[in-house]
């Protein structure tokens, strides 16, 4: 095994090319430091390394060894004839021009990988740095599309090792876009390994199963990637309507499929499940606030994931389309995100390229509503109740890509003493993804957990610890990070009891919405559960 | 009158009824059956069965109404309920943490694995 690697290792040999080792990694602060004493990487089995194509340490995507040659080389083709799809604006009507600016130009001035937090934690391994799947792509590009010399733009063997070693690296990237950020001249590398899934979905059938098969396939089957149908999703949400006012002391009621409501509020429904305080804070804050609202119980319209964002423009769109199908139906004015990062990059974003006519609903993320809740004073705050040291976590669809930064914060200086809050560095729009972008954080099949709690999610954690350095590291001393995104909130959740930082840091996280009731003057006091982790 | 006990399986996969059925019978348990949660309670009290095989996500009635009305019922409350469930796994710790009702007696998610059922069963029966 060759340190470091390079790009014509990609389609030599069996096996992983690289291995992370322990030595080559910074130690996480205080009191993590010994990295002597970390949970190590726990090894991929046999099995799976005898059943699927491996890449590294670990494997996301589960692709079976083909059991012939002949298949191999069908499976290579589609992987070409999906790549010339690429370049057809019939065929690729999302991201085709900055995805022909991204591959036709590259300095290799390595200015993104000091921006990449999982190149960076990986002990700055090669295989790891956001050019390199892009090179490899580039090669393929203009060796077999271009049909350009290979003197020019290097030489690459394009065999089945190549293809699915390059799938694999394509779940190696949280897509957080930093890369982009950092880039002198805007080539974007999150959006290349973005596309490399997008071919391997869309052309070859391959999807890593909790984003395809039991994320939008059960989506637009049963209404929730959760599992939930409808009946279930309000049977839930009545449990945490009697639990909010219980707590609140105030009575509160969801609305369901209220026609002519002003917001259609769409949750990411693993919070229903998973942190049942943030739809109850929700209902809370919207009902208190005086704001005309309601949730939709039609298929998908309650649950505003939408993974194809991450791999496929097809299960992208079916998901789109039904969630604007809810919102015209029930004639809002308007669809609200709740606290769920990449479902703000799909229905505000992205969706642009879908919803047209009388489907184009406005929408509009939780967060600027929020603060509009907090400036119009209807609603009472009490500081002193949120005084125990809190730092933010800026999710990357909301921040860096849209450029959602003063609200979220306006709203914490509203409910959280001035002197208990403390930014992460850095932070807003240069933000570190959480670790669990691009699906990771629902991904943990084999040791694919393991793997991002050692290298994608250690840079949050790290930011985390050293927010809080200031304070006594104990469980004494509960310290909050509030994370308004949902599939971040389940990485932090993950790697807080990887490292048992509750018991050994009082490290806790949550919503902001949770927030903002805890501070609320007219509930009962106490909304956060702290021993919900 | 036999002495098998009796289980009722609520769920509206007739696959994952067949595959229960056979199973049970197979190890000494009589079972009846409900396509969904309103079928079922109507069976339950009909019938009166020793343990209730429970999902969660079906048409008519879900699984937690039907959770919630046989733990309300004075007369159904003590039949010990084992939610067999394909719903993700946070929903284990979402109803066993309701302050309106007791949590399940079992909890297994789907893909059943036989053993990890008959075990359970055997616990309560």
């Amino acid at each position: 095994m060759k340190n470091p690697v390079e790009i014509e290792d990609m389609s030599k040999g069996e096996g992983p090319l690289v291995h992370i080792r322990p030595e080559d990694q910074i130690p996480l602060p205080p009191p993590f430091d010994k990295i002597e004493e970390e949970p190590p990487l726990k090894p991929l089995s046999e099995g799976a390394a005898k059943n699927y194509e491996c890449l590294d340490d670990t494997v996301a995507v589960s692709i079976p060894k083909p059991e012939s040659k002949e298949e191999e080389e069908r499976l290579v083709n589609l992987f070409l004839s999906g790549l010339r799809k690429l370049f057809n604006e019939k065929d690729n009507w999302t991201f085709l021009q900055p995805l022909l600016i991204s591959l036709e130009h590259c300095a290799k001035c390595q200015t993104c990988s000091d921006g990449c937090p999982i190149f960076e934690e990986s002990g700055r391994n090669s295989l790891y740095r956001p050019t390199f799947r892009s090179e490899v792509l580039r090669r393929i590009y203009f060796k077999y599309i271009k049909k350009s010399s290979k003197w020019v733009h290097g030489d690459i063997d394009l065999n089945w090792k190549t293809v699915s070693r390059l799938i694999e690296l394509a779940y190696r990237c949280n897509l957080c876009r930093r890369c982009a950020q950092t880039c002198p001249i805007g080539v974007d590398n999150g959006l290349l390994a973005r596309e490399i899934r997008k071919i391997a979905s869309q052309e070859m059938g391959i999807a890593a199963d909790e984003l395809h098969k039991n994320g939008s396939v059960l989506q637009t089957k049963v209404g929730s990637s959760t599992g939930m149908n409808s009946l279930v999703v309000k049977d839930n949400i009545e449990f945490i309507d009697e639990d909010t006012s219980e707590k609140t002391g105030i009575q509160v009621e969801t609305p369901w499929d209220k026609e002519g409501a002003d917001i259609l509020l769409i949750h990411n429904a693993g919070e229903i499940l998973a942190w049942p305080e943030n739809p109850g804070a929700f209902a809370y804050l919207f009902n208190a606030a005086g704001l005309s609202w309601t949730l939709s119980s039609d298929l998908a319209a309650y649950d505003a994931i939408n993974y194809g964002v991450w791999y496929d423009d097809i299960q992208f769109s079916r998901v789109a389309l039904l969630h604007a199908q809810a919102a015209k139906k029930l004639k809002v004015k308007k669809i609200v995100l709740g606290e769920c990062g990449h479902a703000h990059k799909a229905l505000i974003v992205i969706a642009d390229k879908v919803l047209t006519g009388d489907l184009n609903i406005p929408r509009e993320s939780s967060m600027t509503v929020l603060q509009g809740i907090v400036r119009s004073g209807r609603i009472k705050f009490d500081k002193s109740r949120n005084d125990f040291p809190v730092t933010l976590h800026d999710p990357c669809n909301m921040v860096r890509l849209m450029g959602i930064v003063a609200p979220q914060r306006e709203i914490i200086r509203a409910v959280v003493p001035g002197e208990r809050f403390r930014e992460m560095t850095p932070h807003g729009v240069h933000n570190y993804c959480c670790g669990g972008g691009s699906g990771f954080a629902i991904m943990s099949g084999h040791n694919f957990a393991d793997w991002r709690h050692h290298l994608s999610g250690r840079r949050k954690f790290r930011q985390i610890l050293d927010a809080f350095q200031d304070e006594p590291m104990d469980k004494d001393h509960p310290k909050y990070v509030c994370t308004p995104c949902s599939n971040c909130k389940g990485q932090i959740r993950d790697i807080i009891k990887y490292y048992d930082a509750w018991e050994k840091a009082g490290i806790y996280y949550g919503g902001l919405v949770e927030l903002m009731v805890n501070a609320a003057a007219d509930t009962k006091p106490g909304y956060i559960d702290w021993e919900w982790h | 009158m036999s002495d098998k006990k009796k289980v009722i399986i609520i769920d509206d996969e007739p696959d994952i009824v067949t595959f229960l059925s056979v199973l049970l019978e197979d190890n000494g348990y009589t079972t009846i059956s409900a396509k969904d949660g309103q079928e079922g309670m109507e069976k339950i009290q009909a019938e009166h069965p020793e343990l209730v095989l429970l999902d969660i996500t079906m048409p008519e009635k879900s699984g937690v109404r039907c959770y919630r009305e046989l733990r309300e019922n004075p007369d159904l409350k003590s039949i010990p309920i084992v939610i067999v469930t394909g719903v993700a796994k946070d929903f284990k710790k979402f109803i066993s943490t309701r302050r309106q009702v007791p949590p399940p007696d079992g909890f297994i998610s789907k893909p059943i694995d036989k053993q990890e059922l008959l075990d359970t069963v055997s616990k309560f029966l």
